[in-house]
């Protein structure tokens, strides 16, 4: 990013922080917990731990940091090396991000970028770049309104499978907007919380059916009112529209006379794939079973999008593009210089497609693009351009 | 629960089934004299047994022998002072409470074991058509995670309301391992006093029975042409420029040091990723060879980790039943060829239109019909 951009960008994160940093709360047990961050041009400064939310308050106005982190485990002392901290447990958290969800929109608004000649395009990535056949090519995705309405989808599937499955008090569970392409869900204050890295695993298994056979889920004697997978699938099977392959029967009954009588074990196994693919949540696995990780905080920015880390506390209901805005407001706009970037809607309105032109856009909005990798500020705020570059901490400071 | 000497014959682990043979008091000196002769014998079956059977007989019929014995066997393994044969026979000690506890009619001698033992508190009911007992999901993946079968997985299992539903033959063998460690640690805490002349003559017998451990290699050496899948894939997208997922770097890092390859090596397979950059990739590599950050260094993922991370491309023939890539053979065994299933037909030339029924009603009948 150029540095007026940087500077830009990070004037919008120093506003948000300036009004917002109250709202952030402090995490249980905050003494327990390793906090890291990521300075704007900088790396990421890890193994960190506060006392109080005051003191991480003063950090965010200090840095006003591209990315803000903090564990959900807790260590007897977060400050020191990984191996040396002594984790004590971490709550189960679950990352569902629209990438994973190969929506067919992806082709619309996904950009890849050839690393050898600069090529830049719509579409999804090419094996090799058409202009000059080399194939370090880069994949710069979008989240449009559908893939976050997918992601949603797949959140609500999740929140099923915990409380039905794992017996998870919906009080336990909180959902928050990524602030860039998807949901974060974490379950606190469970039995859950003491699984190692192999425990976590097996739940992330169970989720996305990975490892799951044919011959220990589908039984003569399973019933739609049965626990678990087998249930799920019961439902699944006795919910499908009439005469839908590789079904003939119309009814339950029938269909399960099928499936255990009839069908070869090729058969059953190709209806397992099709099926699970439907009933199965879409979680990232890594996050769920690296339990040394620190996860971007509720209610900070998104150094991807400018977008806020929000809680939803009616998912439902919840607009991701239009609730997580940071500093709203259409008035206060600038120039950029926008290279190439899909449509996108943000606050209730659509921008673009763009392909090299200059837009004056509103700051937000700007931000989303600037962060994006899309294009860059041509005018920098006239505070900005009169002062020196370290200004906004200077201002900071008083 | 009071437990019942029937009981204590049969789970002699149990701390109960200590009290019983101290409220005896037997002592070290005593096991010279005539009268416990048959306690001594049956301690040194039950070693014998484990050493060559694996296995620990029912004799349960002789109660107060039963349980006397399990002491004694334990004081005649902690003095071959052979850590190996600890081992070897707590696992068979284990194996024979597992056949008594599967057999186990008292559902509640089961649930007071869990209880008191293991702290689970299990579930039980049995009028469903699902299994009986039901266990905490968390108290049942750390146990499961030993087993290498998928069946053990929990998506192979009912879950739900937070519990699995296990069957008793299934509930038991998930503690296997517990009670196997509860005996080694028990051997472990043994405080040796001087054995019998009569004793020692069984202690040295016993050394001589037990086969010598067996000794494991830190470096594998693995021609290319014999990697595993996993890596080969992960080798292939790296010559391509295609980005390989996180676990696949890792597994192909943990291999290859595993196989005698060294950082240099490493990282200068590399530079065709689309990320690439040099000094990253060689501080990762260096960590994952213990030289940086913690010192620890990282073995191999096994195949189910690998799995979970959707980085398996399994071999249907030569990955048969290994759990880590670096079991991958060098060869097709015989045996794995058999049981792999694959390709059955093709080995059996001209195969008669009788077989092929046969293998066809094989696949359709691939449902459990009493689950």
């Amino acid at each position: 990013m150029d540095e007026t951009s940087s500077l830009m960008v990070k004037r919008y994160f120093k506003e948000y922080y300036f009004r917002n940093s109250g709202k952030i709360e402090a995490p249980s047990e905050i003494e327990k917990r390793e906090f890291g961050y990521f300075p704007f041009g900088g790396q990421m400064i890890r193994h960190l731990s506060f006392k109080d939310i005051g003191s991480f308050r003063a950090l965010l106005f200090r840095e006003s940091p591209a990315g803000v982190y903090c564990s959900n485990s807790l260590y007897l002392d977060p400050t020191l090396e990984m191996h040396k901290k002594q984790w004590i447990r971490a709550e189960m958290i679950f990352d569902i991000d629209a990438d994973a969800l190969h929506l067919p929109c992806k082709k619309e608004h996904d950009i890849w970028l050839c690393k050898q000649c600069g090529k830049k395009e719509f579409g999804l990535r090419p094996e090799t770049c058409p202009n000059c056949k080399g194939n370090r090519i880069l994949e710069m995705t979008w989240a449009c309104p559908n893939c976050l309405e997918g992601t949603k989808k797949e959140t609500f599937k999740l929140l099923d499978f915990l409380e039905s499955d794992f017996g998870v008090s919906g009080s336990n569970i909180r959902i928050f907007f990524s602030g860039n392409a998807g949901y974060h869900v974490s379950v606190a204050g469970s039995s859950f919380e003491s699984l190692d890295q192999r425990g976590r695993s097996e739940i992330s298994d169970y989720l996305t059916a990975q490892g799951i056979l044919t011959e220990m889920l589908f039984s003569p004697r399973m019933t739609p009112s049965d626990p678990g997978w087998r249930g799920r699938m019961a439902r699944y099977i006795r919910d499908l529209p009439e005469r839908t392959p590789p079904f003939e029967g119309g009814t339950y009954d029938l269909r399960i006379h099928e499936l255990a009588n009839e069908f070869t074990k090729s058969k059953a196994d190709k209806f397992l794939t099709q099926s699970v693919s439907q009933l199965s949540v879409k979680i990232d696995p890594m996050v769920t079973t690296d339990i040394h990780r620190i996860f971007r905080m509720p209610e900070t920015l998104n150094n991807k999008t400018g977008l806020v880390k929000r809680e939803c506390k009616d998912l439902g209901s919840f607009v991701p593009l239009a609730e997580s805005i940071a500093v709203p407001g259409e008035n206060e706009k600038y120039q950029v210089m926008v290279d190439l970037c899909p449509k996108i809607h943000l606050g209730g309105n659509y921008y673009g497609p763009y392909k090299s032109e200059m837009k004056e856009l509103p700051y937000y909005v700007a931000v989303y693009i600037v962060s994006k990798g899309a294009g860059k500020f041509l005018t920098p705020a006239p505070e900005l351009s009169k002062m020196s570059k370290n200004l906004p901490q200077q201002a900071a400071a008083k | 629960m009071q437990f019942g000497t029937d009981d204590l014959a049969k789970y002699t682990f149990l701390p109960e089934a200590g009290d019983y043979v101290r409220t005896q008091g037997l002592s070290v000196s005593d096991l010279a004299s005539k009268d416990y002769r048959k306690v001594v014998e049956r301690a040194r079956e039950r070693v014998v047994e484990a050493i060559q059977g694996a296995k620990v007989s029912d004799k349960t019929r002789e109660k107060e022998i039963e349980i006397m014995s399990f002491p004694v066997s334990l004081m005649l393994v902690k003095s071959t002072k052979l850590d190996h044969l600890a081992n070897r026979y707590a696992l068979a000690e284990a194996v024979r409470v597992e056949i008594f506890l599967t057999r186990e009619r008292n559902s509640k001698i089961v649930e007071d074991i869990f209880r008191d033992f293991l702290c689970i508190r299990l579930e039980h009911q049995d009028t469903s058509s699902l299994p009986e007992f039901r266990v905490p999901i968390a108290d049942y993946t750390r146990r499961a995670e030993g087993f290498h079968k998928a069946e053990w997985k929990l998506v192979n299992r009912i879950v739900g309301g937070g519990r699995v539903y296990v069957a008793q033959h299934d509930l038991v063998r998930l503690i296997r391992e517990e009670i196997r460690a509860t005996i080694v640690t028990r051997l472990k805490d043994l405080k040796l006093a001087k054995v019998p002349e009569s004793l020692e003559k069984i202690v040295q017998e016993l050394i001589a029975l037990t086969p010598p451990p067996r000794t494991s290699f830190s470096t594998l050496k693995v021609s290319p042409e014999n990697y595993p899948p996993c890596v080969v894939e992960a080798l292939k997208l790296l010559e391509k420029g295609e980005n390989v997922p996180h676990y696949g770097r890792f597994l192909m890092a943990t291999y290859l040091l595993k196989v005698g390859k060294t950082v240099d090596d490493i990282v200068a397979l590399f530079p065709k990723a689309p990320d690439f950059k040099q000094n990253i990739t060689k501080y990762q590599v260096e960590h994952i060879a213990g030289l940086k950050g913690g010192h620890t260094k990282y073995s191999v993922p096994s195949c189910r980790t690998l799995q979970t991370h959707s980085f398996c491309f399994k071999d249907p023939i030569k990955c048969y039943e290994i759990t880590s890539p670096v079991q991958y053979p060098s060869r097709i065994t015989p045996l794995r060829e058999k049981f792999s299933g694959k390709d059955r037909k093709a080995r059996t030339p001209g195969s008669s239109k009788e077989q092929e029924n046969k293998s066809d009603r094989r696949n359709k009948q691939w449902t459990k019909p009493l689950r």
